[in-house]
């Protein structure tokens, strides 16, 4: 994502939002020693999580993988799947309307999954809202406040239809199974940015509707 | 898991799940979203940019697709299905039989629906995992943590080169259980380049007795078909055709007109799914079976009901089947179909009536002579159905052999109504590697087996031939005892052997031995457990190429599996990037390729040059290397499913290609197509149709035995005995009583050794400590025991007459239950000289007194969220194989599952 983030950036908020939802898909992958010199090098300032905390979970890096094994991967133990369908469908299950639905999604906006996973890994939900966010500012750039309100429109769809439903669940799961601190603090900071941010997006979109504030107005500026 | 269902609420709450007091817009940006993500091009992990946005359709539309050509592999019918996927969302929908099969249409049986399930489930395995613990046991946690394949493979090359550095390539095994017909690339061809004996396969676990009989009566060592459908008289012994067994889809379907034509009868102890709608019931005394057979050969025989064109008849005319009299053999002229039936009357029948098998089997003599006789009398339109139930004991072979015959003195073999094998079929052999076997590798070959088949105690006469069949279970005690060598690697792949051999707890103690285990799964299985490395198994009936074949209604029909989700399974970068869900691969084709790869570069390059040399692709001649150059891994990877693709190709190739079936190829006949995108399309292939009575000396057929006719005197397992005698330097009396057998050599106070007769059962157990027999069966929603983590098998477990949903019962009758003093759902353990296990009771009239059953199957503590009570923890039910003992019908190498399995019942 866009590390080039400044104070007076006047869309800093939509960027931080962008970079957290980037951030957390990221860390929901398998802990390389390359993904967790990412995160070290991750500028505080850039997203709008507690980021030192989660840094100073990762501990042993070993432990970190087996964890992230048992919580998402499996073979014995699948704590957490990560997996929308399994929340909202049924337990025993991928590829479900769910999925379909999360999957329909993606196409109508010109992605498509690319890791050997369901279209609705919690991953790949996590990426696509930073990449609705990520056009979203794109618009803001362009001045297009039309297509402003239809991103937003769209992150608050996804995240009612979609990963809001379930951020919840597969964050107990993760607090009830983790064995390392790093997947506690992802679990609280997955869910309490995610809920937040949904909520955040419906202030701002009764905002829009329900006052004469444009999209600047109700956007722009660095308030959090 | 924590899991709410909140599926409910997405109506009343679109607009509000975060206080959203306002209204959707509908407008669309399509693209921009696209473009934004191919702007940050490598920032992306889990996305890409497609090239195209939109033109999804509504969610609500009904789903269109293709129904595309697979197999199903959940039992041995291995019916040709087809699976409609989805169009848009690549997602499967629905299976059904292939509707082109003339042997079962689009009928299937629920087992092939199952699939999806397995296919869908999220315990599957999605990516290679690896051991961080070293330590092995059913107790420690192995750690396992995710690999890439290429470090997977390059693990595993280093283990077998090695072996091969060391000069001991006979340490290295393979196991097998499920396969496709392109097994020998990774069951016979890997090893044998390698240079092991050890390639261990299930069927000794699957039902080797039952082709006993037919082997040493006319010389078949395979698996009949029932021409139910011209049949008048059919007689199931521990068979239950519509629920399990062969071909369940078509005997299912025809199973309404059979009860409409035709007499049903069943032998079996407990009240099985066929017993339950059939016309009668024969609720055997477990181990008895050859009681009943030879007592309704004497009735036959006695009352004159055989089949004179196919037997013989007396010179005169005058019967002389008089019960407890010897015949002449002078005054009987045999015909040239058959021989030895006065040999078997003298020896065996003569005095075996109905009260003295009444004795012993617990069925009432009138029954016994009412069946015979009604059998006898649909003429050779009678069917003497042999399953797993009456011979997959101690002594079981001679069962098998009693209860075939019967179709011969009736005339039903190979006849219109009766039993059938299969017709000639047009595949071809895959490449063979002995070019490719070097001097480490012929060393190692020479090795004896780890199983220890053919030694004196295991004769295994699988084709007539000592040491000529496996005996799957006690390559455990070959590993344990490392006799007759250590096994140092070990790729097992579609089994779990952990669970599914009697005495189970064995397994689990070799596999921890074993100092390197690779298993090839789709779940991580009781096997998985124990091993080093967990490779990931695309799911046969969607995900991969194979071919297996059907038989049934007079006919045999080749099946392809083929990758259904890709849209062109040619195109091996399609079938890598669509065709699987996660990152699995296919055991028998990929992964033996990319090993070849990896031990090409550690030095070691026969098994390399053999998959190059003689896998190209037979329509365009294009070798592997020249479809894809590259040696890097994505490479390889794309070289592996085109060798895949060619193997099938090569392996069905008289089918699809005119020029070869018209060259010197022998071809059979059947169906003919001209290209292989045409036969490709279709999926499966037809032979002729079986032509009654063609293999009748009479008609100028012949048959597979030494003699050339059918045998009821035992021509050829006299040969087989023998020659398994002279290899151990005994006679044939010393190999039957260290196989505890009964069967003795001109002894008058025993059987006769060679012809079919009655053994007494062995029991395995004091009947003082353990009063009951246990009859263990199989569950109808089973899919060869690897559908336990689809909630579907558990739900509807009441599909077995008998068994709860949801619940893992013991079936003890309520006569037994009251002196027990067990009520219904009364907590038990059952308890045998191997094990015990913990069981609910469910008091149920469909079971003999002295006798509890129970379906086989659950017990998991591996497999899943939904097999066991706690994933690598806690079992969910009991294992039958705890209970049952790992002992042999050693004549034909079989396991024991049945007949002799003794246990006490207490409440706990």
């Amino acid at each position: 994502m866009d590390g080039t983030l400044g104070t007076d950036d006047r869309y800093a908020v939509e960027r931080r939002r962008a970079h957290t939802y980037a951030l957390l898909g990221e860390c929901f992958h398998e802990p390389t020693e390359d993904r967790l010199a990412e995160l070290a090098a991750v500028d505080d300032e850039t997203v709008a999580i507690d980021v030192s905390a989660l840094r100073e979970a990762t501990g042993d890096e070993k432990a970190l993988r087996l964890d992230h094994a048992k919580l998402f991967v499996g073979p014995f133990e699948l704590a957490a799947p990560p997996y929308e369908s399994v929340y909202v469908d049924a337990e025993d299950r991928v590829m479900t309307d769910a999925t379909e639905a999360v999957q329909a999604e993606y196409r109508q906006a010109g992605v498509d999954v690319a890791i050997d996973e369901p279209a609705d890994h919690i991953a790949a939900e996590l990426e696509f809202v930073s990449l609705l966010v990520a056009t979203e500012v794109e618009a803001l750039e362009a001045g297009d406040d039309e297509a402003v309100r239809h991103y937003l429109d769209r992150q608050y769809e996804f995240l009612s239809d979609h990963l809001g439903r379930w951020v919840s669940e597969i964050a107990d799961n993760m607090r009830n199974a983790a064995e390392t601190e790093f997947y506690q603090v992802l679990a609280d900071e997955t869910q309490s940015f995610v809920e937040g941010d949904g909520q955040r997006l419906a202030n701002r979109l009764n905002q829009l509707e329900t006052t004469d504030d444009d999209v600047e107005a109700v956007l722009g500026g660095d308030e959090r | 898991m924590s899991q709410h269902d909140t599926t409910n609420d997405t109506d009343a709450d679109e607009g509000r799940r975060f206080g959203l007091s306002v209204g959707r817009r509908d407008f669309m940006k399509a693209g921009a979203v696209g473009a934004v993500a191919a702007s940050m091009g490598t920032g992306l992990t889990s996305l890409a940019s497609t090239a195209e946005a939109g033109g999804t359709r509504d969610a609500l539309v009904e789903h269109t697709g293709d129904w595309k050509p697979s197999t199903c592999a959940g039992c041995t019918s291995w019916c040709s299905a087809q699976i409609l996927v989805d169009d848009q969302t690549n997602r499967v929908i629905r299976t059904r039989g292939h509707e082109d099969s003339k042997i079962h249409g689009k009928n299937d049986c629920p087992r092939q629906d199952l699939a999806i399930q397995q296919l869908y489930d999220p315990d599957r395995i999605t990516q290679p995992m690896k051991r961080t613990n070293p330590e092995k046991g059913k107790d420690v946690d192995p750690e396992f943590e995710p690999i890439s394949w290429e470090e997977a493979i390059d693990m595993l090359a280093d283990e077998i080169a090695e072996l091969r550095e060391n000069e001991e390539p006979e340490k290295f095994m393979v196991t097998r259980g499920r396969y496709t017909y392109l097994r020998p690339i990774l069951y016979s061809y890997l090893p044998q380049i390698i240079g092991s004996p050890n390639n261990i396969s299930h069927s000794a676990i699957c039902a080797e007795a039952e082709k006993f009989g037919p082997m040493y009566t006319e010389g078949e060592w395979a698996y009949r078909q029932y021409d139910v459908t011209e049949s008048r008289y059919v007689l199931a012994w521990g068979a239950d055709p519509i629920s399990t067994n062969r071909q369940v889809s078509h005997y299912s379907n025809e199973f309404g007109d059979l009860l409409d034509q035709a007499t049903v009868a069943v032998v079996e102890p407990r009240l099985s799914s066929t017993a339950s709608k059939s016309d009668e019931w024969l609720p055997v005394e477990p181990g008895q079976d050859g009681a009943l057979a030879s007592a309704m050969a004497h009735v036959i025989l006695r009352d004159g009901l055989w089949h004179r064109e196919f037997v013989g008849e007396f010179a005169d005319g005058e019967n002389r089947f008089v019960p407890d009299k010897q015949v002449d053999p002078d005054t009987f002229e045999e015909s040239e179909n058959s021989q030895g039936v006065v040999e078997w009357w003298n020896e065996e029948l003569s005095d075996k009536d109905p009260e003295w098998a009444a004795e012993r089997a617990g069925v009432p003599a009138d029954q016994i002579e009412r069946v015979a006789t009604e059998f006898a009398d649909a003429g050779s339109r009678a069917i003497s159905w042999l399953g797993g139930g009456p011979v997959m004991q101690v002594r079981g072979s001679y069962a098998a052999m009693a209860i075939h015959a019967l179709n011969g003195l009736v005339g039903s073999v190979g006849n219109r109504g009766g039993t059938l094998y299969a017709p000639g079929t047009a595949t071809e052999d895959l490449p063979a590697p002995d070019e490719y076997v070097d001097e480490v590798a012929e060393e190692g070959l020479d090795n004896e087996k780890i199983d220890q088949r053919g030694r004196l105690e295991f004769p295994a006469l699988k084709d007539g031939e000592s040491g000529g069949g496996v005996v799957t279970n006690n390559a455990a005690d070959g590993i344990l005892d490392e006799d007759p060598n250590e096994i140092k690697v070990l790729i097992s792949y579609w089994n779990n052997f952990a669970f599914s051999n009697p005495e189970s707890q064995r397994w689990e103690e070799a596999l921890a031995k074993i100092p390197f285990h690779a298993t090839i799964e789709t779940h991580a299985s009781e096997t998985a457990w124990f091993a080093d490395l967990i490779l990931p198994a695309t799911h046969h009936q969607f995900e991969r190429w194979g071919q297996l074949r059907s038989t049934g209604n007079g006919y045999r029909t080749i099946n392809l599996h083929t990758p259904v989700l890709a849209d062109d399974p040619d195109d091996p970068e399609d079938v890598l990037e669509n065709g699987r869900l996660w990152d699995v691969k296919t055991d028998e084709t990929e992964i033996p390729y990319l090993l070849a790869e990896s031990l090409a570069d550690k030095g070691f390059d026969n098994l390399l040059e053999f998959f190059d040399e003689e896998f190209p692709d037979p329509d365009s001649g294009t070798t592997l290397r020249e479809e894809y150059a590259g040696d890097d891994f994505r490479s390889r990877e794309l070289r592996a499913q085109a060798f895949s693709r060619n193997a099938i190709k090569l392996r069905t190739q008289p089918m699809w290609d005119p020029a070869y079936r018209n060259g010197d190829y022998d071809w059979p006949g059947g169906e003919e197509f001209d290209s292989w995108e045409a036969f490709r399309e279709r999926g499966i292939w037809h032979t002729e149709k079986w032509e009654y009575r063609h293999r009748w000396p009479s008609e100028g057929g012949e048959f597979g035995t030494d003699s050339g006719v059918f045998e009821f005197d035992g021509e050829t397992l006299r040969n087989a005995l023998e020659g398994h005698a002279d290899r151990h330097d005994t006679d044939v009396d010393t190999v039957l009583d260290v196989c505890n057998y009964q069967g003795r050599v001109d002894d008058e106070d025993a059987p006769n050794a060679f012809v079919p007769h009655y053994e007494e059962p062995y029991g395995m157990g004091d009947a003082e400590s353990y009063p009951f027999k246990f009859v263990d069966h199989k569950d109808r929603l089973n899919r060869e025991g690897r559908s336990a983590n689809t909630t579907w098998l558990h739900e509807f477990r009441d599909v077995n007459p008998g068994d709860e949903p949801n619940k893992d019962v013991t079936k003890i009758n309520p006569r037994d239950a009251a002196e027990l003093g067990l009520e219904d759902g009364d907590p038990i353990v059952i308890r045998s000289p191997a094990g015990e296990i913990e069981s609910e009771a469910k008091l149920w009239e469909g079971v003999r007194p002295g006798t509890v059953a129970k379906t086989w199957g659950q017990g998991h503590w591996a497999y899943g969220q939904v097999a066991a009570e706690e994933f690598g923890e806690a079992a969910r039910g009991g294992s039958n194989n705890m209970v049952i003992g790992a002992d042999y019908d050693r004549l034909s190498g079989s396991s024991v599952y049945y007949g002799d399995v003794q246990v006490a019942i207490e409440k706990r």
